[in-house]
């Protein structure tokens, strides 16, 4: 009743819903970066939307099934193989013992999810399995998994469901993004207002991770580099430092800083961060909180019949 | 600074608050249906889920929070801590250019930190990590130009006017005074952080024997 880690690749870790209401004891909300392609993966095992899975990053990645599975792959695309045979992302892919799956390097995006019909038997700590890397623990021992590891898997119904995600609700990952943002805090320092962050193509850098990103592009010019006095950030958040050069806060952010505040993304596009790989671009696009509520809960409408009951954190 | 409220599209913030008047709020707040409540040094933030809540009806309630008289907040029924902390070598890195700042010898450091009445501000940086402050009037201590590439968890740094307690062993930028005997941050505990906001906080001198025992001998 296990599943083995052949190839762990860059980063793979177990990952589920968030950790919530604990950002007053600085622990992060972590869950998965891309927490719609989680329950795009579980819904085709017949999974709660938020069960834990594996997060898997840029790829490759190679997992041996130790008893017949049904598991299904989402996120970004890559090329998806069953004992070298072709198979397809978005849809039930049933396993026999000793099958072994593999995710190629992604082609674009950032994070593939794998979802197991078997709930992964890890313990819950404070409310979620998912992994804190980070402050080291949640998940598989607070790791991202190694070669050679051995999940344990707990019972799964007889009878998994064969599905497909419809092919119009697949979603669409290339190398450019574009993510809405509300102003932040210290906007107001931003010399040339949101038009500093609006009017220019961001690149993200190499120096990124569950944590945060940061962007390349020409420095930002703020009125006062003053740093303010520790507060709250969240997920999303867009910090200045003093290089000028934002940095993007990750699901697994910290939970307070002392940078200006100088955007925050969306909540209905936070998930997409989980996507943002280095050199991929992104358009941050300013819109009004009032305006951001309205496109949560359209996106959350257009979810809602394929998956009901859909958080988006 | 006076007080103000900054809105995202799903948390919002009081700002320009006295540090206490952050406690009382956060204490306050603790029954407004809020999904995290983050207090911050002159400030405190609280999330909701737009699904559950609009953001008329959280700024609303935000709003109400400011605007309530301090004096009708519940007093803080948070038990004082008592932290056991050792400020011998090899644990007191950097007392000399903190007592220098202080304007104290550093023989004298030790029963100058010990003397205050410390406050949990805040928790940040790390799951765990505790803001401290005091009303004693504390000198801007800078940074750590060469910051050490591991403080022991358990460490006593001060940096602005803040003490800070590290949680784990970890890179860090503060300058460190001490090193305490207790567990900040446990996740396999039912209340993994031994501090929260608004607590005071005494420290009781101990020796480096003494520490070594209550960690277990851990150097």
């Amino acid at each position: 009743m296990t599943l083995t880690v052949l190839k762990a690749g860059l980063q793979s870790s177990l990952q589920a819903a968030p950790y919530r209401g604990l950002r007053k004891l600085a622990v992060p909300s972590g869950g998965a970066a891309d927490g719609l392609s989680l329950a795009l993966a579980n819904r085709l095992v017949g999974r709660p939307l938020d069960a834990a899975a594996i997060e898997i990053t840029l790829g490759p990645a190679e997992f041996r099934a130790d008893r017949a599975l049904a598991v299904a792959v989402t996120g970004a695309p890559c090329q998806v193989q069953i004992n070298g045979e072709e198979a397809e992302p978005h849809q039930t892919l049933h396993l026999k013992a000793g099958d072994v799956l593999s995710i190629g390097r992604v082609w674009a995006g950032c994070r593939v999810y794998l979802a197991l019909s078997a709930e992964i038997e890890v313990p819950k700590l404070l409310g979620t399995r998912s992994t804190l890397i980070g402050a080291g623990f949640g998940g598989l021992e607070g790791r991202a998994f190694a070669d050679g590891d051995v999940l344990a898997l707990g019972k799964q119904g007889d009878d998994a469901p064969a599905l497909v995600t419809p092919p119009e609700l697949q979603p669409f990952f290339g190398h450019g993004f574009v993510l809405r943002v509300v102003a932040g805090p210290e906007s107001d320092r931003l010399a040339l207002g949101m038009a500093a962050l609006a009017r220019k193509r961001w690149r993200v850098s190499s120096r990124s991770s569950r944590m945060g990103l940061k962007l390349q592009g020409n420095a930002i010019d703020l009125n006062s580099a003053a740093p303010i006095r520790s507060g709250a950030v969240f997920p999303g958040i867009i910090q200045c430092p003093p290089d000028g050069l934002p940095y993007l806060i990750g699901c697994e952010g910290q939970t307070t800083g002392g940078y200006p505040r100088i955007g925050q993304v969306i909540r209905a596009d936070r998930h997409l961060i989980g996507q943002l790989a280095p050199n991929a671009t992104m358009l941050l696009v300013p819109v009004q909180p009032d305006q951001a509520e309205q496109i949560l809960h359209e996106k959350l409408k257009l979810w809602a019949e394929w998956l009901p009951g859909l958080a988006l954190a | 600074m006076s007080q103000s409220i900054y809105c995202a599209d799903d948390w919002l913030m009081i700002q320009g608050l006295p540090a206490e008047r952050v406690a009382a709020l956060a204490a306050v707040a603790e029954q407004g249906g809020w999904d995290d409540i983050v207090p911050g040094l002159d400030s405190l933030s609280l999330s909701w889920d737009p699904a559950q809540r609009s953001l008329e009806a959280a700024h609303a309630a935000a709003e109400a929070l400011a605007g309530s008289d301090a004096d009708a907040a519940p007093a803080t029924t948070i038990a004082p801590a008592t932290l056991h902390i050792c400020y011998e070598a090899p644990w007191a890195h950097d007392a000399d250019i903190v007592a220098e700042l202080l304007g104290l010898s550093t023989d004298a450091l030790p029963g100058w930190h010990a003397a205050q009445d410390w406050r949990v501000a805040m928790l940040g940086f790390q799951p765990g990590f505790a803001y401290l402050n005091c009303d004693a009037r504390i000198p801007d201590i800078p940074r750590l130009a060469d910051p050490r590439a591991r403080v022991e968890a358990g460490s006593v740094g001060l940096l602005g006017q803040i003490c800070g307690l590290y949680p784990h062993a970890s890179p860090g930028g503060w300058p460190i005074i001490g090193r305490i005997a207790e567990t900040l941050f446990d996740p396999h505990a039912s209340s993994p952080a031994l501090l929260q906001a608004g607590q005071a906080v005494t420290f009781a001198r101990i020796d480096a024997a003494e520490l070594a025992r209550r960690t277990g001998g851990a150097a």
